[in-house]
């Protein structure tokens, strides 16, 4: 999984990755649900890249722990690229 | 809630029967983990059982199908229940009278909001007479017509008309199978949520002007489905909580169950079946999203914190408002290059934040339109965020919050207690971070050039500069051969599609990375600047490389020692 890729998931859901996570080894994807046109909703999640027997899985994090320690570093990120924008 | 109560009770006891057997037990018997607690391999499975007990009573007693709960019951030692409390368990009344019990709670809820010292200062009357916060008058209608349906015994020409009201609340979630049970009748046809809500809704917009009470739900969506809000402090504890089943398992039932770390629920997962392009996303447009998902995510944190851990909420309450307003300032920047309708959804976020604030805060925050400056606790929002932000260093200072965290066996340090709310102003990366990040991200643009002996010459030499570099901290470091080791096994993914020749090629690399890390820190086997020239070539099946990852993890663990 990479940012700015879109992932479909078995259940027909599209997600478009924004960020990802620096902060652990895992790989945390904030990510925001597509609609049927491709265009981002309303409904943002933060979801875990898991591989498993050879396949390519997906864990929504509700943990709210978990997102806070996630929201550091999704912050750093975010601040860098307005600034990138800002001198661009 | 006295049964539930009764049987909880009788939970918690039982769990603490088995942990004490495990404790008092002779050593060589076997201890396995259940529930993310150890016990006796005999009690594996009933604990599993009663903490899935747990989970349903913490949900209002929801069951995905009539009997769960009960079939769940009969597996554990609990005391046999006698007919009556069965069917009470079982009853599509008994879930009704929940459900009519949480609703009366909400209201009285919202309706007492007027009795509170920080009551709001706008009021609109109710269909039923009573003076509602104009901000929540829509809910409560909402609220009003579900009692009306339950009244009725469910009855309505539209099987969803209740869920769909439900679904305009800040009511914890309920799936399909549970408004079934519910309902006491089979859907006539599945619920399909996500196509409503995307047709009705779209991207959250909401102007300035557009401050009239119906339209309050249309704000809420800028929260995303992660919310709920948390201005209603009067609601009980369990019915705010947003669905969470992780917390669940971290919270302790007891204070001497040992917490240890959620193993993965493989049922939890959802296959990846297509990986895809984006054409769509521009640079300004990307930020934007990106700042309406963090602040979706921080609303939804602070309230699930807030709910479940009032005590470390009292110490972190600071950071967390100072997070919340730095992200009102974050999306305040991205306003200047969004079209009029991200901005509209941009001042949508901030009008949720800044509602959150006020809440946890008690202070008044105000939008002046003509101006378009945000003013809270009576000052302009950028003083405001310092003044948060320097409460909550000093209140940073005095706590050991740390230790409290550890204490309760909460994943990760200051950020799990609400730290990691904080704006992140002060934890830029180093400069040496972003030169060497810049090297990973120049490897990573070539390495499809490349042939398998310079990938690896060009991951030696980073390699080295990341082990050699004292200027980056170890949590830098970390990244860095994380950002490296998720290349590399890209690389390593599409390697191994071309050639069975990789594996052996993939040992004979493994050992000379083995050997590299033997060596490392004294001699730098090759330096950036010795690959500049190497040439590029494209990929050849035959000489593709598969380059083991985990050797270069071990090396960042023996650095970081």
């Amino acid at each position: 999984m990479e940012v700015d890729k879109v992932i479909t998931l078995k259940n027909g859901k599209k997600y478009l990755l924004l960020l990802e996570s620096e902060l652990t080894l895992e790989g945390y994807y904030l990510a925001v649900l597509l609609d049927d046109n491709e265009e981002p909703t309303n409904t943002y999640t933060v979801l875990q890249e898991i591989e498993q027997n050879g396949k390519l899985y997906t864990k929504k994090i509700n943990d709210a722990l978990i997102l806070n320690e996630l929201l550091v570093d999704y912050r750093s990120q975010h601040e860098d690229m307005l600034e990138e924008n800002k001198a661009a | 809630m006295v049964l539930l109560d009764k049987e909880r009770n009788l939970i918690e006891e039982r769990i603490q029967k088995i942990i004490e057997a495990r404790e008092t037990a002779p050593s060589e018997r076997k201890i396995v983990i259940a529930g993310n607690i150890p016990v006796l391999e005999e009690h594996e499975k009933e604990m599993k059982v009663l903490k899935d007990m747990l989970k349903i009573i913490d949900n209002n007693f929801r069951q995905d199908h009539k009997t769960e709960y009960l079939d769940l019951r009969d597996v554990t030692k609990l005391p046999e229940l006698n007919e009556k409390d069965r069917e009470l368990y079982t009853s599509t009344d008994f879930q009704r009278k929940e459900e009519l019990r949480k609703i009366e709670t909400r209201m009285n809820g919202i309706a007492t909001k007027y009795f509170s010292p920080t009551k709001p200062t706008s009021y609109q009357k109710a269909s039923d007479g009573r003076e509602i916060n104009t901000g929540d008058i829509q809910e409560y209608e909402n609220y009003l017509k579900m009692k009306d349906i339950l009244y009725r015994g469910m009855d309505s020409n539209d099987y969803y008309e209740y869920f769909k009201l439900r679904e305009k609340t800040r009511m914890v979630p309920m799936s399909e199978g549970q408004y079934e049970v519910l309902m006491g009748k089979t859907a006539p046809f599945p619920y399909e949520k996500s196509v409503v809500e995307n047709k009705e809704e779209g991207l959250a917009v909401r102007s300035p002007e557009m401050s009239s009470p119906n339209e309050e739900t249309s704000l809420a969506t800028v929260q995303s489905n992660l919310e709920p809000d948390t201005n209603d402090h009067n609601y009980d504890d369990t019915e705010s909580i947003i669905d969470v089943p992780n917390l669940n398992e971290q919270t302790p039932t007891k204070q001497n169950i040992p917490e240890l770390p959620p193993h993965e629920e493989v049922e939890e997962l959802e296959e990846v079946t297509k990986i895809s392009l984006w054409d769509k996303i521009k640079k300004h447009k990307k930020a934007i999203l990106i700042g309406l998902g963090l602040t979706a995510i921080a609303i939804s944190a602070v309230v699930v914190i807030t709910q479940l851990m009032p005590a470390i909420v009292a110490a972190s309450q600071a950071s967390q408002i100072a997070g919340l307003a730095g992200q009102m300032v974050s999306n305040g920047t991205a306003w200047w290059t969004a079209t009029a309708g991200e901005q509209a959804a941009l001042h949508g976020a901030n009008t949720a934040l800044a509602n959150v604030i006020s809440g946890m805060t008690g202070a008044a925050s105000n939008y002046t339109a003509s101006t378009g400056v945000w003013t809270i606790a009576g000052q302009a929002l950028p003083q405001f965020l310092n003044t948060s932000i320097a409460t909550a260093t000093a209140a940073a200072g005095k706590v050991t919050l740390l230790q409290a965290g550890s204490a309760l066996g909460i994943v990760g340090g200051l950020g799990s207690l609400g730290a990691g709310l904080i704006p992140s102003k002060d934890r830029k990366k180093s400069t040496k971070y972003y030169e060497l990040n810049n090297s990973i991200e120049k490897l990573k643009s070539n390495i499809k050039s490349l042939n398998g002996n310079d990938q690896t010459k060009l991951v030696q030499s980073i390699t080295n500069k990341i082990i050699e570099e004292d200027n980056i901290s170890e949590k830098e470091r970390e990244i860095l051969f994380r950002k490296l080791r998720k290349l590399i096994k890209k690389s390593k993914m599409q390697n191994s599609m071309l050639d069975d020749k990789s594996v052996t090629q993939d040992k004979e690399l493994t050992e000379s990375l083995a050997e590299l890390r033997e060596q490392n820190s004294s001699n730098t086997i090759l330096t950036e600047e010795d690959i500049v020239n190497i040439e590029r070539e494209n990929l050849d099946k035959k000489e593709a490389i598969d380059v083991d990852y985990t050797v270069l993890e071990e090396t960042a663990i023996a650095r970081s020692l």
